[in-house]
């Protein structure tokens, strides 16, 4: 009796330890950089900021992302969103101005959602399937609306709202992000529409035998991921001046994983927001001190692979 | 060693502790060559123990076990399937997405040079379903069968592996009349080929029908072994219950309930597949019990009342008014709750807190303008905890942590939160400790006497006797009886033999 106990304590700590153990990590990795990459200036101002400049999108992703996961389900078609809406984004402010340009983008997004979450609460495909098949229909369009050609932006406006302006040394990406994970981070842990998220990824039966509308619930959160995909794809719009298909291509492996370092479980009935933008902001310091270790974009892409695989190791199981 | 040439199996002084819980004391069971021989029992009595350890699931803690006049040693069901004893399980043992010759040679396939050879598996498999008397392809997928031709094909592949002893447990739990004499040809059919059965069921009635003898288990114990000619009904049902008659407490109503006054709810037409539909009405204060057999339709009333089951049809009024529920989402809406039969599955999401499952049901109530009131919900959740003596350090603890009975209170606090009306429960007690079980029983006589109605299921009769202020006894889908406590005492005794 008291052997049991005993290992139950000892598996309590394990717990909490795992728990917190992403804050340790990014600490880590920051303090081991901060030493190693001081004459590269990683500490600098400058730097930091870069880093939070390059997470950005795929931290407000990781926001919806969580959100999804956390009800039980996937959306693998957002980098593809991101690319389309950013076209359909450029190409309408070329024509009118900003508020309807950015209404077209998220619509659009809008509409993905729709499909997205029609096919699986009501057609009842697995999402994992369901939006394999939507992200190649996305992509195909996002080539062919402009045959594979960038969209210019030289509004100014536009440009310095959504990512390339700086308000005094922080960019409105930085803020875009803490908009979004303040904004993410209050529903999921203090609305009533978070619990219900958290109970249908929980346990879905149990969630409906409350009388929680769990078809409806889902289809929510499809049409806030395509949404805030839409949003990414002005960002990055705003950010580099133009709107290119390529916009998003790789951005799905890197929420996926920013979503499960950061403790997110994908079987479901769990979701941190904020461990979700540690997850990626410890993955944006990766990336940036490699840069700065001056390894090849190919060797990057490597290592990404080999922190999801330990970090996926290292989540709880089943 | 003694060699009985008549007895295929000898169970002699089999004990079985689990971690010091003695479950069966010295029990003796045989069987003899081309016999049918039925083992029944009230849930706990012992009769799966008895057959798992026959079937090498579980070790015994002491006697000994012989077949065909050898004493055996089984550590696995293999073991036992080697010596030619098969088991038909209540729960399939059938791939759904496998054809049914498929399944019926299941890791035992025909080869021809190597490859399976699926010709020959279907001629055999068709032989074997008409040697059974059923018309079933042996090409369909299982999954497309209904609920009783799985079962028939089942037994066919049990069957087939030419078996000596074949145990069967509630083989007719699924079946419909007919298929029950279907079943009862096939039994025949293996008698005349020598083969011995071991059949468990709650249908006493059917033991007259099929069987040669009958053993009863008591709290672990063998109380007798009869021929069926020998014994009747009543003797059966006492043999299992014992003399102890007047044992549970029954929790008395303090509400006083006017069944003159107009109902709470109503249901009438209500189909379930039976010859009659069933109508019945269900009045403030008062715990309607449903008692049947398994199958007998109990669960479908209320499924079909909660919104699971929402294409049997039915007219449903409350107060009077005629409403349509489609979903538990709008039984929540008009005051009804449930407390599922299986609490882990169905009940709660046991990787949460007990806050946040008590609150499951009441979120949007506990909702400010934009965020969920925090204290308010904390404090919801310490009262019921508080009010149903849950066991725990905190709210905040993962309902996985509690034991079954506090699991369950979790689930009872949950519904009484969202301040019902009419409380479904479908039996609530399964996998309780003794202890949590009156608690529980007292907790909805205890919401009864408030003036508000229940609806209560239970596996044991006895505690329907406890908390009910009137059974209806169904049969077959259809209401063959009517129990008023007022009127005469609702006891285990005339449950039991009015389900039969």
């Amino acid at each position: 009796m008291a052997e049991k106990k005993l290992q139950r304590s000892e598996s309590n700590t394990l717990r909490i330890l795992r728990e917190y153990a992403i804050y340790f990590i990014m600490l880590g990795i920051f303090i081991i950089f901060a030493i190693f990459l001081r004459d590269k200036g990683f500490l600098s101002g400058v730097n930091i900021m870069n880093i939070f400049r390059q997470t950005a999108m795929i931290s407000i992703m990781a926001v919806g992302f969580t959100f999804l996961l956390a009800s039980g389900e996937f959306d693998l078609s957002i980098g593809s969103t991101v690319a389309l809406s950013a076209l359909v984004g450029a190409l309408v402010l070329q024509r009118a101005g900003i508020i309807p340009a950015v209404l077209a983008a998220l619509a659009l997004g809008a509409v993905v959602g729709v499909i997205n979450g029609a096919l699986v609460v009501k057609v009842r495909m697995p999402s994992f399937l369901a939006t394999i098949a939507t992200m190649g229909i996305i992509h195909g369009f996002a080539r062919w609306i402009t045959h594979l050609q960038a969209v210019p932006v030289t509004n100014d406006r536009f440009t310095y709202i959504f990512g390339a302006g700086n308000i005094g040394p922080i960019s409105t990406l930085f803020i875009w992000t803490i908009l979004a994970v303040v904004v993410g981070h209050f529903v999921m842990a203090k609305t009533s529409f978070g619990r219900k998220v958290l109970a249908a990824g929980g346990n879905k039966t149990a969630a409906i035998f409350s009388g929680i509308n769990v078809t409806n619930v889902k289809w929510l959160l499809f049409i806030a991921m395509g949404m805030i995909a839409a949003l990414a794809g002005l960002l990055y719009t705003g950010r580099l001046h133009a709107a290119r298909y390529t916009y998003g291509e790789a951005d799905l492996f890197t929420v996926v994983a920013a979503v499960v370092i950061g403790g997110n479980s994908i079987y479901g009935g769990k979701g941190t927001v904020i461990g979700a933008l540690i997850g990626s902001i410890i993955l944006g310091m990766i990336n940036n001190g490699l840069i700065l270790f001056v390894f090849s974009l190919d060797q990057q892409v490597i290592f990404r692979g080999v922190i999801i695989l330990i970090a996926v190791a290292l989540s709880p199981k089943e | 060693m003694e060699n009985t040439n008549d007895a295929i199996l000898k169970m002699s002084g089999i004990n079985k502790d689990f971690s010091g819980v003695q479950v069966l004391f010295d029990v003796d069971f045989e069987l003899k060559r081309g016999e049918v021989h039925a083992i029944i029992g009230q849930n706990g009595a012992g009769k799966s123990v008895l057959m798992k350890i026959l079937n090498g699931v579980f070790p015994r803690s002491g006697g000994t076990i012989e077949v065909d006049g050898k004493e055996v040693n089984f550590s696995n069901p293999q073991d036992a399937s080697n010596a030619g004893i098969g088991m038909i399980y209540q729960e399939f043992s059938l791939i759904p997405t496998m054809s049914v010759a498929r399944n019926i040679f299941l890791n035992r396939e025909i080869k021809k040079a190597g490859l399976t050879a699926d010709s020959e598996m279907l001629a055999q498999s068709k032989a074997i379903l008409e040697d059974l008397g059923v018309d079933i392809n042996p090409k369909t997928v299982l999954r497309d069968l209904s609920v009783s031709h799985k079962q028939l094909v089942e037994i066919g592949k049990v069957v087939s592996q030419d078996k000596k002893i074949i145990i069967m447990d509630e083989p007719t739990a699924s079946l419909t009349k007919g298929e029950v004499e279907i079943l009862n040809k096939v039994i025949k059919r293996l008698k005349q080929k020598g083969i011995s059965i071991i059949y468990i069921s709650h249908h006493l009635n059917e033991i007259f029908d099929v069987c040669d003898r009958v053993t009863v288990l008591r709290d672990g114990k063998k109380i007798l072994t009869e021929k069926v000619a020998d014994v009747d009904l009543s003797k059966l049902i006492e043999a299992m219950i014992g003399k102890k008659m007047a044992s549970g407490t029954v929790y008395e109503t303090k509400y006083q309930i006017d069944r003159s006054a107009p109902p709470k709810l109503e249901i009438d037409d209500l189909d379930l597949g039976g010859s009659q539909k069933v109508s019945f009405k269900l009045w403030p204060g008062e715990v309607l019990g449903l008692a049947g057999l398994m199958g007998a339709g109990q669960d479908r009333i209320i499924k079909a009342i909660f919104g699971i089951l929402p294409e049997l049809e039915k007219d449903m009024a409350l107060d009077g008014k005629p409403v349509n529920i489609k979903r538990p989402e709008d039984s929540l809406k008009y005051k009804i709750t449930m407390v599922p039969e299986e609490r882990q599955t169905q009940g709660l999401v046991v990787d949460h807190t007990i806050k946040s499952n008590i609150n499951l049901s009441i979120l949007d109530r506990l909702k400010g303008i934009l965020f969920i009131n925090d204290r308010k919900a904390n404090a919801v959740s310490k009262k019921y905890v508080d009010e149903l003596n849950v066991v725990t350090d905190s709210i905040f603890k993962k309902v996985k942590f509690l034991s079954g009975g506090n699991q369950q209170k979790v689930v009872i606090a949950k519904n009484l939160a969202a301040e019902p009306d009419i409380m479904i429960l479908n039996d609530p007690n399964f996998g309780v400790d003794v202890g949590a079980k009156q608690e529980i029983l007292q907790l909805v006589r205890r919401f009864a006497d408030t003036g508000k109605s229940a609806i209560f299921i239970s596996s044991e009769f006895e505690e329907v006797g406890q908390v009910c202020d009137r059974v209806l006894v169904l049969k077959d889908g259809v209401i063959v009886d009517e129990i008023y406590r007022d009127k005469e005492p609702i006891t285990e005794q005339s449950l039991l033999t009015a389900v039969q």
